[in-house]
């Protein structure tokens, strides 16, 4: 339980970090302004933010299930991993539930 | 059969149904981003392959209509008569080398025109013997129109290579994308100047296609674990 928690966690603030980016570098960038360099330069951050997702929905799983959580409550943190802060708030959470 | 057990088992046959309902979405839009990345793939393989056959401007292209994508970076050939001259200020070459380029319209036909880089502004007056009554083979790549602008419109100056900057200066009805000349020639005799390599044709392929791929992943993990939930145990409180 100690292991998953600490892989959630690290997992929680990296997609935490990496939705930021997402939302508030990569999508503007991408949609609002017309610099192709500035496109090419943060043209990293969707291809890593999919795949840190991809594990943040492993390491949720995982902990979750061990802490034999209502199903519920397990969609709702997948899905946090998809909206800036929302994965970090959720971690600030399962902290203060089970340190 | 009760009522009960019949409302239980009318309950159990929504439940998978709904599951399966949520599953082959989550399945189908997996297969939705594949064929994105198979299809973003193939897209850029068009776009950064180049063709050295040559071909005539007019057999695969036409004035006033978008390039189609297996017409951008072919060598075309096509003749006629300058009427224009711009400068392009700031542009990048294959070797990353930025200057300001000569850019001429050259009437094709009647009422055809298509912008042609000739080489570099600086060595503008290499070949004063062209006239604008000198029908002039061209031979060059054509190449997609320019999305972001270099500098400002004016003062002979165009602010990217795209055609459509300068509708409001000719009657003539333009080509789009513009073409990186190769060679000009009258009678067979060519100018001798030196010509710009366009910039290299780049494909960022492998990673937006590994993108696509991690959705494809993401979207078929979700269908498994939404299999997998009707079997989860949660806690029971005593």
């Amino acid at each position: 339980m100690k292991s998953s928690l600490a892989r959630f966690r690290v997992m929680a603030i990296t997609a935490g970090v990496m939705s930021l980016l997402l939302w508030f570098v990569d999508l503007p960038v991408a949609y609002l302004l017309n610099n192709p360099d500035w496109k090419a330069a943060v043209a990293w951050i969707p291809f890593v933010h999919g795949w840190v997702y991809f594990v943040y929905v492993i390491a949720a799983l995982q902990f979750s299930v061990k802490a034999k959580w209502p199903i519920s409550k397990i969609l709702w943190l997948l899905l946090a991993g998809t909206l800036p802060v929302a994965s970090l708030i959720a971690e600030r959470r399962v902290v203060r539930a089970y340190s | 059969m009760t009522a009960q057990t019949s409302n239980s088992f009318l309950s159990k046959v929504g439940q998978v149904v709904a599951v399966l309902l949520i599953v082959s979405l989550f399945f189908a839009l997996g297969l939705w981003q594949l064929d994105r990345a198979k299809a973003l793939k193939q897209s850029l393989v068009i776009a950064t392959a180049v063709d050295t056959n040559i071909v005539p401007l007019t057999s695969i292209a036409t004035a006033r209509q978008p390039l189609s994508p297996e017409a951008m970076n072919r060598t075309v050939e096509f003749s006629g008569n300058y009427v224009a001259t711009y400068r392009a200020p700031n542009q990048a070459d294959g070797d990353g080398q930025v200057s300001d380029w000569e850019v001429g319209l050259l009437q094709v036909g009647t009422n055809q025109g298509i912008l042609v880089v000739k080489g570099l502004w600086s060595e503008r007056l290499l070949n004063p013997d062209i006239s604008m009554a000198m029908v002039i083979d061209i031979k060059g790549q054509l190449r997609a129109s320019q999305s972001e602008d270099h500098a400002v419109n004016g003062d002979g100056a165009i602010s990217r290579l795209d055609s459509s900057v300068i509708v409001g200066l000719t009657d003539l009805d333009l080509f789009d994308g513009y073409v990186m000349a190769s060679s000009e020639s009258r009678n067979g005799d060519e100018f001798t100047r030196q010509r710009l390599t366009p910039e290299k044709l780049s494909s960022r392929v492998s990673g937006y296609y590994w993108q696509h791929i991690s959705y494809v992943v993401i979207w078929w993990l979700m269908a498994a674990v939404v299999l997998y939930l009707p079997f989860y145990r949660r806690r029971v409180k005593p």
